[in-house]
């Protein structure tokens, strides 16, 4: 027996709790299998696309888009990126307001004869965090630091496409949307997509049974920093005569 | 004839009694002693029921600690009553007729320690029917323990019948009828089972390699075939310069024959288990390199089972030289000595490396606690208890001084020729 | 940068946990790493040994119909409390059939209570031991003014009931939600919590199997914690089931690992590998048992029936994968830290003297959830699935990756493999 959700009550759910307006609303229909466990409701996916499934099912993959919402691009970002680096307003509201004391800022983006024709990148001003001038904003991405890959610094629109950052450049030309990371990262990491779309790498969500749903790779890593952080692991009391040791 | 049988067992009961409470001035200081560790041994053993097997020194690591110890030597104790047995039963060595009554009580005393360092040893002994027939779920043929379960109990059921009928004939003034002898020879093979189940309790274990050998059962054989008559031999020393029950010379120096060879045995099977470890070391060698050499500083038994090995050598040797084993005073000192290196090497210096490290390769050391120490002791002063009740009501019947009260004077006479005649 | 923001970047899963806060958390409990053993949930006393998971859903007990689920109509049936009341009162009825309200110090006739419920001798023992002892407390009690009160006889009546109760696996369908609701009255008297224990039989057509990937553990442990959390483990002495391994070099050598560490992770140059109970193909622990409290599941799953348990730790010295854990005192937990969703034979409440162990966290896997390991696990080294299903991600591993098994020379045939990428 086959049950047809319209997942229209968890999207409303889902904007209550994200308390704005999705970038996009969620479209698809999950199609629930008897035997689907309780928990895949409400999870928001969509069918992989644009990777090759030899051999696998088709799945679906967690969307983000409603997580992406949280951080407006646009807010910032009033014009395309590409055409005129001067509309990430922000940025250039913050440094603009010290005037003339400040000039010397401009030129640590703006080096050449021609300011604006020179290309920014996103790491020369990024890493400088804690600088004078550059306080980070809550709702900005100015804290990104970049250490991908091999912790050197990147260019932005390796992965974001100049004229909508909220999308990404494909190597092919083509643009995928914040739900298809997967497609950006396998142009690089195809032995990973794979693994991924296999199943031997990532994380599958809502249980093991019936729609297979997992998490995009931005999911677990984080794309600025995707290599898994050093940090103090779990630890736990034990009672001294129980304690293990070499 | 019911009726008299009834009441000659009332009789018999009270005679038993009797002869068990009464005594000199020693036999109460001793009974009093052994009461005290008893009585001690009960009281860690509530602390251990009400808090539980923490206060023991054992760990999800070290799981079984000094009572399963305890449990697999003392198994071969009960099991070297065949050693008796055999010869007096299936040889028809007259020596040994008088001996092999002793050499049973000492097989029931050890077998109720068995069962009670078992129990002692079960994290929820109220549950302990979960292993009776019908109302509970015996795990029979497959675990081993369920074997142990089964050839134990059938063990302390033969060796307590089978003497006690012997000696509630004799009490009635009867020759034993022979129905009991297909009895005797069970008794002897049973005694073989219930060490090489043990053993294969521990053998079975894949996961363990220092246990998982197929020399367990054998180790073990040859080592109470050691330990067990070296232990016979003081308690009929003792018996022998306490009391007029005639204990043979000959049924003493055959026994220590017995004992001299199977140490012989034992020690080379722990020289060939010793080469088989360190020739060429393997992780399977990891357990007997802690035991023997210590691992990443962690050395907890390796004084000890280098005593215990020193000792063994030791006493091997003496009771190797005829004339140390045949003076009496050398004889017992070889015993003891045999006795307590056995111990030492079949119990914790066995089945603590088991454990250590564990199967992962970590290590965590046993220590025990002196709940362990107070139960042990008090277990082991239970068996004594036993024994010695054991050994004082059947003294006096076999030597003819009691008897049932209803017998007539000719009965009385007869028996009492039978008895001198033996 | 912290955890925190690597869980950040799972932002959906935290989208999700307030979508059920708003909603009281009524139905399926989809729960984040940090709180995987939330009090998801509600009493859900119905849920009987044979009755599964239905077409529908599932609300506090009650199936849903599907043009419930069709229509959305989901808080008209969350606004009814009955529906999370019922079942437990019932639940303490059918558990408590001997002590009326209002009898006094003298025990009702055992006798008469074994012709009124002749279900089993046992039982009929356990309520004959049960009464008279509350009697005897009773009678105690009276002479020192202090009244016994009820719920205190039915405790001790439900106790002895318990005590004496059988093998789990001989139970028939009717016992085993008689012993459920037992002990789900005796959760309630002893420390106030409403428990909701099932007896989910094996699904059919499944042989669960885990898959571990020792390039992606980073040795966080948060499988660990979630594991302590689930399956209500003893907060005291710390019984953990799952052991990870920092193994120096990139060689699987036990010989040269530490499951103690305490430093940042992942330290440069380890590797990092977690153990568990491997739920043998062929298990050596449910062999040796002389009781018979642990078996191997149609699924898989080796459990064990902690009432029927001796404690004689036979089972821990055959284990090669030092799998097994034993409750050498009384367990400890938190009220509050009760994880009510349970399984008979998996995460519910043990006593001291019990060996227990991993399950596959069988409350879960079997209502088709991931253990919670592999929920929790930040990094994805964890895949679990159906072995016969083909086309499940763990026969994806297992026919694309090279794998490898612990110890597979001993035979044991463990249904937990390792990978690497």
């Amino acid at each position: 027996m086959k049950t047809r959700i319209v997942p229209f009550v968890w999207a409303a759910a889902l904007l209550t709790a994200c308390g704005g307006p999705p970038a996009d609303p969620p479209s698809t229909t999950l199609e629930i299998d008897s035997m689907v466990p309780r928990d895949v409701r409400g999870i928001d996916s969509a069918p992989m696309e644009g990777l090759d499934l030899a051999g696998v099912d088709s799945f679906l993959v967690a969307k983000r888009t409603g997580i992406v919402a949280h951080y407006p691009c646009t807010s910032c970002h009033v014009h395309p990126i590409g055409d005129r680096p001067s509309s990430l307003r922000a940025l250039h509201e913050s440094t603009a307001k010290h005037g003339t004391t400040y000039g010397a800022q401009c030129q640590k983006c703006h080096t050449g004869t021609n300011p604006g024709a020179i290309p920014i990148r996103c790491a020369d001003c990024h890493a400088r965090e804690g600088e004078e001038g550059w306080a980070p904003s809550g709702r900005s991405h100015l804290t990104v630091q970049f250490t991908h890959p091999n912790e050197s610094p990147e260019v932005c629109f390796t992965c974001h496409a100049r004229e909508n950052p909220g999308l990404f450049a494909l190597h092919d030309g083509q643009r995928a949307t914040m739900d298809q990371a997967y497609r950006l990262c396998a142009g690089c990491h195809y032995m990973q997509a794979e693994d991924w779309v296999g199943g031997a790498h990532g994380k599958r969500i809502a249980g093991w049974r019936g729609e297979r749903v997992v998490l995009s790779c931005t999911g677990c890593h984080n794309p600025h920093s995707p290599r898994f952080p050093i940090r103090e692991p779990i630890s736990f009391p034990k009672i001294p005569r129980r304690e293990a040791s070499h | 004839m019911l009726r008299d049988l009834l009441r000659d067992l009332k009789a018999f009961l009270f005679s038993a009694l009797d002869a068990a409470t009464s005594g000199g001035r020693k036999y109460h200081v001793w009974m009093g002693t052994l009461t005290g560790f008893i009585l001690l041994g009960g009281y860690a053993y509530m602390i251990q029921l009400r808090d539980g097997l923490q206060v023991t020194g054992m760990t999800d690591h070290v799981s079984w600690g000094l009572y399963i110890s305890n449990f697999s030597f003392l198994v071969g104790m009960a099991a070297a009553a065949v050693m008796l047995v055999l010869p007096a039963y299936v040889l028809k060595d007259v020596d040994f007729t008088k001996a092999v009554l002793i050499a049973e009580g000492v097989a029931v005393s050890a077998l109720v320690m068995c069962l009670g360092f078992v129990v002692v040893d079960i994290g929820s002994p109220f549950r302990a029917w979960h292993m009776m027939p019908v109302v509970g779920s015996l795990n029979w043929p497959r675990s081993m323990l369920a074997w142990d379960v089964i050839v134990l109990n059938g063990y302390i059921v033969l060796n307590s019948c089978i003497p006690l009928y012997i000696l509630f004939s004799h009490y009635r003034g009867k020759q034993p009828s022979k129905l009991y002898i297909p009895f005797m020879y069970l008794s002897v093979f049973w005694a073989v089972s219930i060490h090489m189940v043990t053993a294969f309790l521990l053998a079975g274990l894949p996961a363990r390699p220092f246990w998982n050998s197929s020399l367990m059962g054998p180790r073990f054989l040859a080592s109470a075939f050691a330990a067990g008559p070296a232990y016979m031999i003081l308690v009929l020393s003792f018996i022998k310069a306490n009391s007029e029950y005639p204990i043979e010379d000959a049924a003493i120096s055959k026994l220590a024959m017995v004992a001299t060879v199977a140490a012989q045995v034992n020690l080379v099977m722990i020289g060939s288990e010793v080469f088989k470890e360190f020739y060429f070391p393997t992780h399977h060698s990891i357990n007997a390199q802690y035991l023997f050499f210590g691992l990443h500083g962690h050395d907890a038994l390796v004084t000890w089972i280098r005593t215990s090995i020193g000792v063994n050598i030791v006493a091997t040797a003496m009771l190797m030289l005829h004339p140390i084993r045949r003076d009496p005073r050398w004889l017992r000192a070889a015993c003891i000595a045999l006795f307590i290196a056995i111990w030492m090497d079949k119990g914790m210096g066995l089945v603590i490396p088991g454990f250590v490290p564990s199967p992962l390769h970590e290590i965590v050391e046993y220590q025990p606690t002196w709940v362990e120490f107070a139960v042990t002791g008090g277990i082991w002063a239970l068996g004594l208890f036993v024994l010695t009740v054991l050994v004082r009501v059947a003294l006096p019947i076999e030597l003819g001084q009691m008897r049932s009260p209803y017998l007539t004077e000719e009965e009385l006479a007869a028996a009492q020729e039978a008895a001198s005649s033996h | 940068m912290t955890f925190e923001d690597v869980l950040r970047w799972q932002g959906m899963s935290r989208a999700l946990e307030r979508r059920l806060e708003d909603e009281g958390r009524a139905e399926g409990e989809w729960c984040t790493p940090e709180e995987c053993t939330c009090g998801g949930g509600g009493p859900a006393g119905t849920a009987g040994a044979d009755e599964g998971i239905p077409a529908e859903g599932w609300v506090n007990g009650e199936a849903i119909p599907a043009e419930a689920w069709a229509s959305g109509d989901l808080h008209a049936l969350h606004g009814s409390p009955e529906l999370g009341e019922a079942p437990t009162t019932a639940g303490a009825r059918a558990g408590a059939p001997a002590v009326t309200p209002g009898s006094d110090a003298a025990p009702r006739v055992p006798g008469a209570e074994l012709l009124e419920k002749p279900l089993n001798r046992r039982r009929a023992l356990g309520t004959l031991f049960g009464t008279l002892f509350a009697g005897t407390q009773a009678a105690g009690a009276c002479t020192s003014l202090i009244p016994l009160d009820e719920d205190k006889k039915e405790e001790i009546l439900l106790d002895w009931q318990d005590k004496l109760k059988g093998n789990f696996r001989r139970m028939t369908d009717a016992e085993k939600a008689e012993t459920i609701h037992r002990l789900e009255r005796l959760a309630r008297l002893r420390r106030g919590v409403d428990l909701n224990i099932t007896t989910t039989d094996a699904p059919e057509g499944v042989l669960f199997g885990y898959a571990f990937n020792i390039s992606k553990c980073k040795g966080y442990r948060e499988c660990v914690a979630a594991c302590v959390k689930e399956n209500n483990q003893d907060r005291r002495t710390g019984i953990q089931y799952i052991r990870i391994f920092e193994m120096e070099g990139s060689e699987v050598d036990f010989e040269h690992a530490t499951a103690e560490y305490q430093h940042d992770v992942p330290a440069e140059g380890h590797l990092y590998l977690g153990t568990q109970c491997f739920q043998c193909g062929s298990p050596p622990c449910v062999e040796v048992c002389p009781v018979g409290a642990t078996w191997k599941e149609p699924d898989g799953i080796v459990v064990i029936d902690y009432d029927w348990c001796i404690g004689c730790r036979y089972c821990i010295a055959a284990c090669p994968y030092w799998a097994r854990r034993f409750n050498w005192g009384e367990p400890e937990i938190p009220t509050e830290e009760i994880n009510p969703n349970q399984h008979y034979l998996g995460n519910r409440l043990r006593r001291k003297g019990c060996v227990e162990k991993c399950t596959f966290c069988i409350q879960r896997s079997r209502v088709g959830r991931l253990p919670a390991c592999a929920e929790a696990c930040p990094t994805g080294a964890r895949v679990f699935g159906n072995l016969l299903d083909p086309d499940s991600e763990i026969r994806w591993v297992l026919e694309n990756k090279q794998v490898f098994r612990l110890k597979a020379d001993l035979g044991t045939d463990p249904q937990f493999f390792y990978y690497m990428d």
